[in-house]
């Protein structure tokens, strides 16, 4: 064969494949789209108990169409696709077992029932998840390392299983909170204070009480940024340098001690900090600046002051505890992925060390203290370990000195505080999945905030 | 700090240096407890190509990193002896504004990430250097024999460029420091063929504008780029001469062997 023939005969050769590959896609989308609706009646079937009457035309398209995709694989690929064939045959076992149920109901209704549709969901679950799985294969593609398709199944099951398992967890947050969004709470803060009034009567005073008790998220949703905010003012800094300095200036041995310490600092229990941090609040002497600088405070209605639990900036402090070891770890790790190279050259045109370390080295690892910072913000925003002890309800007002809340604090207060008697569950209790919610879209907004940043990041100062 | 502010000031206005000669005298240096230069002495003409050979191990690249001081990066390095550049002792120097005359162009091409033109800008303006950026980054790229290619991408990623564009980007970024001395760490070791005749070649144009000091150890390159051969064994300067000179008849039983390719 001459070299032209070989290449007319390569072109050809890799037209036809993609031809082949874009029809099995088809196909196999097809059946990927009937395994996920089978797996969504199957779960609906093991929840409700009745639906269980879609079964047997579910499994039998199924089944169809998994045969066709066995065919197709064939066909093309020119080898058998045993685990295809292998689904095929159990969604027609399935069928077939699902028709003869109906004798087994004839002796016992109600359990019968119950059993039936349990039996049906959990058949079409097992057949649907695999299906879904290996037609998620011929779908999708995979890399040209994954050519043995018989593990990639079993790898993508578990992929499968986690994600279905954190949409289940959405699902369920949003089906809760749902009866209960209404732009009132999400602009309105919480209060349970009543205004008092005086009123004239037969020319005394007398006083009497408005309620002003209403249910609230703003400044639960206000005090959970400012917290994420304060955490990051204070850890970023104060991170970043640690970084600088263990992997600039610091000898190996000092490197070590420091490296060491903030490790231990990080895997220090929450809990403990929250007592230490209690502990500090206990000590202050009542009255004093400082006093009310840590515990907070704000006015109420009638504008007489009330002292707090502690404040955000308190509160904020302890949090940049756990969050300064995470950011000066991500800043070394930055640091060092640049090489020596490069900081050589830098120094190797006459440049002070400074100039490099911020025009050369920092810019290089913006990415990863992005990653350290967003970590840290999420564990500002939904950590409880600090503030389940020092949290209040935060109603008089979001500034630094207020008193500290924040919607993960909510949830807890919800279900077993007793910050303010039984107030908070009276009147939040409805709206536990609702913060749940804003909790979820400001920690998945931070993170592709921060996917985003963090590419272009790359892209500008890695020159990837 | 009165006498450095000076100095930066009048570096800044001089554009146009001169190439410096450089002297060493009785060069010992030690990392730790071992010694890798045992007493060198040794003169790098002034706006010449010296090219220093010898086998690996022998204390090349410390000889070559002593002359811009990078050598006091490395933990434990000891260095006794004097080196003067242009009659100055270069130990006695501040080390930033030595290396601002001093260019140094490493065995990895090195890239900043950053565009090319801040590639060549860097050294400028991290040193405060006061001259027209675009003209210098034309004539450094020229100089480099780059500019041809990269004169329409000049805001791409220096990374984007091959491996010989690269190092030719690194030697552009030291010009444009107005060095007066060159040192290059085996800059053609990574490069391929045709990339090494086009360094080679920039390096040639450059002769008499800098003085150049090349570590190699390739002999043709050491032969078609030099005008002077350092020869280093042991930690030892065996023989410094004229490059014909040393290739047509060394005068050592050493030298002989090594560039006939007996001992390496």
């Amino acid at each position: 064969m001459t070299d032209n023939t070989a290449i007319a005969y390569l072109g050809k050769e890799k037209k036809t494949v993609m031809h082949k590959t874009k029809s099995i896609q088809i196909i196999a989308g097809f059946v990927g789209a009937i395994s996920a609706i089978t797996m969504i009646m199957g779960g609906f079937t093991l929840a409700v108990n009745s639906i269980e009457v879609y079964a047997i035309p579910l499994l039998l398209t199924l089944f169809l169409s998994l045969t066709i995709l066995f065919f197709v694989v064939r066909y093309w690929h020119q080898k058998t696709s045993s685990a295809v064939f292998f689904f095929a045959f159990i969604s027609l076992a399935s069928v077939i077992t699902i028709m003869f149920l109906p004798q087994y109901m004839q002796w016992s209704n109600i359990n019968g029932i119950i059993h039936r549709s349990l039996i049906s969901g959990v058949l079409e679950l097992v057949v649907a998840v695999p299906a879904a799985c290996y037609s998620t294969y011929y779908f999708f593609g995979a890399t040209p390392r994954a050519d043995d398709i018989s593990r990639y199944p079993i790898l993508i099951f578990c992929t499968v299983f986690a994600l279905s398992a954190y949409a289940f967890i959405i699902y369920q947050i949003i089906f809760k909170a749902a009866p209960y969004l209404n732009w009132s709470v999400f602009t309105s803060p919480f209060s349970s204070q009543y205004r008092i009034v005086e009123l004239w009567q037969n020319g005394w005073p007398t006083f009497s009480t408005q309620d002003l008790r209403q249910a609230g998220l703003l400044n639960h949703i206000l005090g959970t940024l400012l917290l994420m905010g304060l955490t990051s003012l204070i850890a970023l800094p104060i991170g970043v340098s640690v970084g600088i300095f263990v992997h600039e200036y610091a000898g190996p041995k000092l490197a070590w001690i420091i490296n060491f310490s903030t490790t231990a600092l990080r895997s220090i229990s929450g809990v403990i900090l929250a007592v230490t941090a209690l502990s500090i609040l206990g000590m202050s002497r009542a009255g004093t600046l400082f006093y009310k600088i840590i515990h907070g405070f704000g006015y109420d209605v009638n504008g007489s002051m009330q002292v707090g639990r502690s404040s955000y900036l308190f509160a904020s402090v302890f949090i940049s505890l756990l969050v300064i070891p995470l950011i000066a770890r991500a800043t070394q790790e930055g640091l060092g992925s640049l090489s020596k190279e490069i900081r050589e050259g830098s120094t190797a045109l006459g440049v002070s060390r400074e100039h490099t370390l911020f025009h050369i080295q920092l810019p290089w690892s913006f990415p990863n203290i992005l990653t350290g910072l967003v970590l840290g913000c999420a564990e500002a925003a939904g950590s409880l370990t600090i503030i389940f002890l020092i949290a209040g309800t935060g109603q008089f007002g979001v500034g630094p000195l207020n008193e500290t809340t924040s919607l993960a604090y909510l949830i807890f207060d919800c279900r077993y505080g007793k910050s303010m008697g039984d107030q908070v569950q009276s009147l939040m209790g409805s709206y536990q999945y609702a913060a749940a919610l804003v909790l979820l879209i400001i920690t998945i907004g931070l993170t592709a905030t921060a996917l985003i940043l963090k590419n272009k990041l790359a892209k500008r100062y890695k020159g990837a | 700090m009165i006498e450095t502010y000076t100095r930066l000031k009048e570096i800044n206005i001089d554009n146009s240096r001169k190439p410096g000669g450089i002297e060493i005298k009785g060069l010992e240096v030690f990392y730790g407890q071992k010694q890798i230069l045992k007493g060198i002495d040794l003169v790098f003409p002034a706006g010449a190509v010296t090219a220093i050979i010898g086998p690996s191990g022998c204390g090349k690249t410390t000889l070559l990193r002593c002359l811009n001081r990078l050598n006091e990066l490395a933990h434990g390095c000891k260095v006794k002896g004097q080196i003067l550049l242009d009659n100055e002792d270069i130990l006695k120097m501040d080390p930033m504004l030595l290396r601002r005359r001093i260019g140094m162009v490493f065995q990895k091409p090195n890239p900043f990430p950053k565009s090319i033109k801040e590639n060549v800008l860097y050294g400028v303006k991290a040193t405060k250097r006061k001259c027209d950026h675009d003209a210098t980054v034309q004539s450094c790229l020229q100089k480099a024999a780059l500019w041809d290619e990269l004169k329409d991408r000049l805001h791409e990623s220096a990374f984007a460029l091959s491996i010989g564009q690269q190092q030719r980007l690194c030697i552009a970024r030291s010009l444009a420091i107005v060095p007066e001395v060159i040192l290059l760490d085996e800059p053609a070791s990574s490069l391929d063929p045709i990339s090494t005749m086009t360094l080679e070649a920039s390096l040639l144009a450059m002769k008499g504008e800098y003085t150049q000091i090349i570590v190699t150890h390739n002999m043709n390159e050491a032969l078609k780029v030099s005008d002077y051969v350092a020869f280093l064994y042991g930690g030892k300067l065996i023989e410094f001469g004229e490059t014909y000179n040393i290739f047509r008849n060394p005068q050592r039983q050493e030298t002989q062997d090594y560039i006939t390719g007996k001992v390496y």
